[in-house]
């Protein structure tokens, strides 16, 4: 088990790598280096203090030099400065990282939980009216953009009805403290969480309709019924359980795209996690910024998918770890 | 035996969703002919609601939304459009040669997509048009970047299973230049699944652009759907259809492409359909 976790974790060093040589070049094809910024900031200065600056921050280096130094800073968590924020950017993401993670969190396990209770319902009356409102439902899921959703939401929840803050991610005035603090945060949580569970509700309730319809016609299934199991057992014991690895498959595939659609909700809702940082960093051109959120979550999606393996062969035990 | 476009049109969602498209696109091509209205021109009063003198109402600068509905009509679909094509022509490239050659060619390649698979979609669509400078290429090569390599796994997985069969084999004891077998004899082949997948794939790319321009990406100069929600939100208190109508056009569009491709994934293999 160690050994396998520790090899995946090795496996996965060199996707870290090319995701750092990606944004140091993606860093470059901007026009105009950091120098020419702040130059250009601080008012038309003389070529003299370009050239300082170029060198103070390697800039006049060879490539392959600037490059090795880039990977070396970010292997010890040196992303870089943002001069707009005036802060270490390994600091900001830090500061951060919470509201994305217990976003992520409640938004995942909402879409998981419903997508596969509603996929069940859906297998379980074949193209009965249930079904055919369950699959409607869910390609309004497939077409609906995230960021519209969540105004709409506000719309009618907060604007209309005022039942839900429109932003933000606790009530700063109130000074709530202990649990008090907890369900205001839970009560910021419930609109951005909602939207963005409700395309990948659809995206795990097709998923898992198709896969519990799929396996319900293995031989196993025969198998289990001509002993007489009765249908309960043979559907929640034996079909479901098969029936559930391909959707543990897509929740890794999924995290990624979650993590990009946080950005979208987070800056609808201003809730102050990574998202929020990048469409900041979007805003102030901060491209140093930009591109430590895009590691950063790399490395979380990757490590994820490390986890999600090991789920994987925990749950099949066909799968054996090696 | 009937014909696949026989089979698709007994699908009446289908016919339906056809026909809404093709109304989508008449309005994206023609629609300055048969509403010439200029979407930047200061026409009236801010914030007219909607079904007044302006059918959809007029924006915080008193320009008309249903104007720039229409302008935003052709910039989402044409960026969708060129953005698909080109995912789409790299990723049947990357994964023809990796599905035909195998090998260390096929790992180096597949390592490649794995890898832009790995991170994640939308953020990298936003670092490269922040990199490039928000434009409606930017936007449009953001969206190619980040969509091709589905395609590619897709079709290295339809040319692996082409490459042994007889056909490919005659072909290659012709002498036939690798160029023609791979084009020629294998791709008209596998034309099905790439036809859904592309379709599929235009879906994707509008709700992508959208939300690209709704985060303010572009240069300002364009009117598109996602920008004008953008643009909207702002007003979502006082003036509910700025935001809500764009949203409706995404929805409706994206929705119907969606089921023209399901249907032509059924209408293509007819023999899948239980």
């Amino acid at each position: 088990m160690v050994r396998f976790i520790a090899r995946r974790l090795i496996q996965a060093i060199p996707t870290i790598l090319m995701i750092l040589v990606l944004s140091f070049f993606l860093l470059r094809l901007a026009p105009g280096d950091i120098a020419d910024v702040m130059a250009g900031e601080s008012g038309g200065a003389s070529e003299e203090y370009v050239e300082q600056l170029r060198q103070q921050f390697g800039l006049d280096r060879s490539l392959f030099i600037q490059l090795a130094t880039y990977i070396k800073n970010v292997a010890t968590f040196e992303l870089g400065y943002s001069y707009r924020q005036n802060m270490a950017v390994s600091e900001l993401i830090l500061s951060r990282v919470g509201p994305t993670v217990i976003l992520m969190l409640t938004s995942f396990a909402i879409s998981i939980v419903l997508g596969i209770v509603l996929g069940i319902v859906a297998a379980r009356n074949v193209n009965r009216p249930v079904d055919r409102l369950i699959s409607l439902v869910s390609t309004l899921g497939y077409a609906t953009p995230l960021f519209w959703v969540g105004l709409m939401l506000i719309l009618i929840f907060s604007i209309t009805y005022r039942i839900f803050p429109t932003s933000g991610i606790e009530d700063i005035a109130a000074f709530n403290e202990g649990f008090a603090r907890v369900r205001d945060i839970a009560w910021h949580l419930v609109l951005p969480a909602v939207s963005l569970s409700l395309f990948y509700i659809a995206v795990y309730t097709r998923l898992m309709r198709s896969s519990l319809l799929e396996q319900s016609k293995m031989d196993y299934v025969v198998t289990a019924e001509a002993k007489g199991l009765p249908r309960r057992k043979v559907v929640y014991g034996h079909v479901l359980r098969n029936a559930l690895l391909p959707i543990l498959t897509m929740a890794g595939v999924q995290i990624g795209s979650m993590l990009g659609g946080s950005i979208i909700i987070e800056s609808v809702f201003g809730w102050p996690g990574m998202g929020l940082l990048a469409y900041e960093a979007l805003f102030a051109r901060d491209l140093n910024l930009l591109t430590g959120i895009l590691i950063v979550s790399s490395v979380m999606v990757i490590l994820i998918n490390v986890v999600v393996d090991v789920l994987y062969a925990v749950v099949d035990p066909r799968i054996h770890l090696k | 035996m009937s014909t696949t476009a026989e089979r698709f049109f007994r699908n009446k969602t289908a016919a339906a969703a056809t026909l809404v498209i093709g109304l989508i696109a008449v309005v994206a091509v023609a629609g300055p002919f048969l509403y010439p209205h200029d979407p930047f021109a200061v026409l009236a009063k801010p914030f007219e609601p909607p079904f007044g003198t302006y059918p959809l109402g007029t924006d915080v600068l008193g320009r008309d939304v249903a104007a720039g509905l229409i302008y935003g009509a052709r910039t989402s679909l044409t960026i969708a459009l060129v953005a698909s094509l080109a995912a789409l022509l790299a990723g049947t490239l990357v994964g023809a040669v990796s599905g035909y050659y195998g090998g260390i060619v096929d790992d180096v390649l597949m390592r490649c997509t794995e890898f832009f698979q790995t991170i994640p979609t939308f953020l990298f669509a936003v670092v490269i048009v922040a990199v490039l400078t928000p434009s409606i290429t930017s936007i449009a090569i953001g969206v190619a970047f980040v969509s091709w390599p589905p395609v590619a796994r897709l079709v290295r997985a339809e040319f692996m299973s082409m490459r042994e069969r007889e056909f490919v084999r005659a072909a290659e004891c012709l002498g036939a230049p690798d160029r023609q077998i791979l084009f020629q004899h294998i791709l008209p082949n596998c034309l099905a699944p790439i036809i859904v997948m592309g379709s599929l794939m235009v879906a994707q790319a509008i709700l992508l652009e959208s939300a690209l321009s709704f985060l303010g990406l572009s240069d300002g100069s364009t009117f598109s759907w996602g920008y004008m929600i953008g643009a909207g939100r702002t007003f979502l208190r006082s003036a509910w259809w700025l935001c809500t109508i764009p949203g409706l056009a995404i929805l409706i569009t994206v929705l119907c492409i969606n089921i023209i491709g399901e249907a032509l994934n059924d209408a293509l293999n007819p023999l899948l359909k239980d």
